[in-house]
């Protein structure tokens, strides 16, 4: 008790007469009074020091951390002059940013005349019809790696089944057929999916070749690109 | 016996000034800053021992050494604030000399912020309902 009592004594001692040195030290007395505020405080501070570390325990840790953040954070508000790197880095950003959105908007309207042309020209109902395109070195794209032609499922399907196997009309009322084009990137998720998917609502052949008839036709999109899918493999048509 | 140095060099650097004047205010002007700026720098290095002294009383007593850096970083602005809006109120610009001081004194109350905000959490925290 004692031990802790002469060390806090002579800790305040110590601010003190620390804060009477700078009083002496400071060249002018337009400076004094903010000075001795800050004395003030410290010495305060000192004092305190007892209440503090009964309230909240080790105060110094704290203090020191968040001296640190406010000069750290003096030091990230000061103006930076950005150099010529920094300004190509900014250019480069933003041109990788545009190329991006560029080539989202033409998957977009690729995916739109895609599925117009399979509609038109199958007759298939189709639901969705994602576009995958490929970026070359400069970031523009250029290629397309992959399609996904997700078909509606249909209502008469199963009356239609029946009648299925007559031609084209019957290919027509095949259930839901989803085409999923798979870029060669994603061989094994594909492959996972259709498997899984497969023993349920594998599209037959005939729809998959004419989708990707009409996709190779219009678009020149190789044909293992495309993968073609039936919509609602919940819904199931196997149900 | 550096207080005789100084003394001597202030009072020839007054002289000189003076005789200077007359014919190029502009020389005068540089003279006085020149024998400014030297004799800050030529004092400054002696005050590294009474810092040295006070690191040694603030290890001794216990006292954190944030307190220190504080009290030194509050020492250093006033100096230089002081130094640098002294030379620049010698050229006749009244008004840059005042702001030079109003940015030391800002300075020296952001150093105390810190500070200010532990002493606040703790009143806070004191009351029974203030957290």
């Amino acid at each position: 008790m004692m031990t802790w009592l002469a060390v806090w004594l002579q800790q305040i001692i110590a601010v003190v007469l620390l804060a009477g040195f700078i009083d002496l030290l400071l060249p002018n007395k337009a400076m004094q009074r903010y000075v001795r505020l800050v004395a003030g405080l410290i010495i305060l501070l000192t004092i305190l020091t007892p209440i503090i570390r009964l309230l909240q325990g080790d105060f110094n840790a704290r203090l020191d951390q968040q001296v640190e953040s406010w000069v750290k954070g003096g030091a990230a508000m000061q103006f930076h002059m950005p150099t010529i790197e920094d300004i190509q880095q900014q250019a480069k950003d933003m041109q990788r940013k545009q190329q991006s959105a560029a080539a989202a908007l033409t998957e977009q309207k690729l995916a739109e005349s895609m599925k117009d042309g399979i509609a038109q020209s199958t007759g298939l109902q189709v639901a969705a019809v994602q576009v995958k395109l490929g970026l070359n070195q400069a970031g523009q794209a250029d290629k397309i790696e992959g399609v996904t032609v997700t078909l509606a499922p249909r209502e008469e399907h199963a009356e239609e089944s029946s009648a299925a196997q007559e031609a084209e009309e019957a290919v027509k009322e095949v259930d839901a057929v989803e085409v999923i084009v798979q870029p060669d990137e994603a061989p094994g998720t594909a492959g996972g999916a259709a498997e899984e998917k497969a023993p349920e609502q594998a599209p037959p052949d005939a729809v998959i070749q004419a989708v990707r008839g009409v996709l190779q036709q219009g678009w020149s999109v190789a044909p293992k690109l495309i993968d073609v899918k039936v919509q609602g493999e919940a819904a199931g048509t196997a149900n | 016996m550096e207080i005789i140095q100084i003394v001597g060099l202030g009072l020839v650097a007054t002289v000189l000034v003076l005789v200077v004047r007359e014919q190029k205010p502009m020389f005068a002007f540089l003279l006085a800053a020149f024998t400014g700026l030297f004799i800050f720098l030529f004092i400054i290095g002696k005050i590294e021992a009474v810092i040295t002294v006070l690191e040694q009383l603030a290890d001794r007593s216990g006292i954190p050494s944030i307190y220190l850096k504080t009290i030194l970083k509050i020492i250093g602005i006033a100096y230089i604030a002081e130094f640098g809006s002294q030379i620049v109120r010698d050229a006749g610009q009244e008004s840059i000399a005042s702001k030079i001081e109003f940015a030391g004194k800002i300075l020296i109350l952001v150093l105390a912020v810190p500070i200010i905000s532990v002493i606040v959490e703790t009143v806070l925290g004191l009351l029974p309902v203030g957290s």
